[in-house]
């Protein structure tokens, strides 16, 4: 089954000198976003699967899939366990 | 017999009812009374003989459909929902000094017109220089270290922060000692110190994302509601993207004005 994502009403965020901010104004944690991460939260907004977001990050970054899946799944499942965003499926 | 007065802080006007005698001389003290006629942005109800003596700063909140209920040993503090009427219980002109300060916070908050910036302030040439920064890190020297110079506030900043135009810091009646009847001018801000006490004087720009993160502890405003939350984090983005910020590293003495003005 896809996975499908969804941000929690309560993550808001912004970007700052390039970077993705997000502010989880419910308990009052700031997360800070690289650039490659900046881009997942941008495509998780649109409510992406994760296929989708795999394929996204591969047509916009010179790396392997092997290494988009090893990065990118750890860290929407860090997204999820920061409460920023939930799994829809 | 309950007076009634009117009050500025800052652009706003506070009605303020309250049968007790030393709160009305305390109050008609240390702000500038305005002419009854003028409408006032809110009304506010206080009452002495409340509670206990200040235990310490926490604060149980309450939230109903009416509005929002804060609860400290000292004070209970009590704001409608359309943020236009509070009513206000307390010990001690202490716990009266921290309530407004309170209640004054979360008004600017919700109309989002501002913050009040944990962060003393002083003037030079007209600008505004902002100097925050931890418990210890010399927010009040440098207000000292400042004279003759004008200090808008040695513990909380007064910031207007508009979406377009000028960042203002206005003259803040919320002092450690409280002065008389704080006039309430402002000045366009220059720039923002993050303090730092050193052996050597010098300074470094800091990025905006930095300042955000640095700001977000410094903010006098107590969470009750994500959406209010929300306008607390919009305020600082836009304060932290409006102008120079710096890592300020000072001696004891009134040097770093040559640094930075």
């Amino acid at each position: 089954m896809t996975m499908r994502f969804e941000r929690m009403n309560h993550a808001q965020s912004f970007v700052m000198d390039g970077e993705r901010i997000i502010v989880d104004t419910e308990h009052g944690v700031v997360t800070q976003l690289n650039e490659v991460g900046g881009f997942v939260w941008e495509c998780l907004e649109r409510g992406a699967e994760m296929e989708e977001l795999v394929n996204s990050v591969l047509e916009r970054y010179e790396i392997s899939r092997q290494q988009v899946v090893q990065d990118i799944v750890p860290f929407v499942e860090s997204l999820i366990q920061l409460r920023l965003i939930r799994d829809n499926t | 017999m309950c007076s009634v007065c009117s009050i500025r802080v800052a652009e706003h006007v506070l009605q303020v009812a309250t049968s007790a005698r030393w709160m009305e001389q305390w109050i008609t003290s240390y702000f500038p009374i305005v002419n009854g006629s003028v409408a006032p942005d809110l009304s506010l109800h206080i009452e002495d003989g409340y509670g206990r003596p200040f235990e310490s700063f926490d604060i149980r909140i309450d939230r109903t459909e009416a509005g929002t209920c804060y609860t400290r040993a000292d004070y209970k503090l009590e704001i409608n929902s359309d943020y236009r009427t509070a009513k206000l219980q307390v010990y001690d002109d202490y716990s009266l000094k921290h309530a407004l300060l309170h209640l004054y916070s979360s008004f600017i908050v919700h109309f989002e017109w501002g913050l009040l910036i944990h962060s003393s302030c002083a003037v030079d040439r007209d600008q505004a220089y902002l100097f925050a920064g931890s418990s210890g890190a010399g927010k009040s020297t440098v207000a000292v270290l400042s004279a003759p110079r004008q200090i808008l506030s040695d513990e909380a900043s007064l910031v207007f922060i508009p979406d377009n135009g000028e960042v203002r810091v206005y003259n803040s009646p919320f002092r450690s000692d409280f002065v008389s009847r704080t006039e309430p001018i402002s000045y366009p801000l220059a720039a923002i110190h993050l303090l730092h006490q050193s052996d050597s004087l010098h300074r470094n720009a800091l990025p905006s994302s930095v300042v955000f993160h640095k700001l977000m502890g410094n903010v006098f405003y107590w969470a009750h509601d994500p959406n209010e939350t929300a306008k607390v984090i919009r305020l600082i983005e836009k304060l932290a993207k409006y102008g120079r910020a710096y890592d300020l590293y000072f001696q004891k003495n009134s040097l770093f004005w040559g640094l930075i003005s």
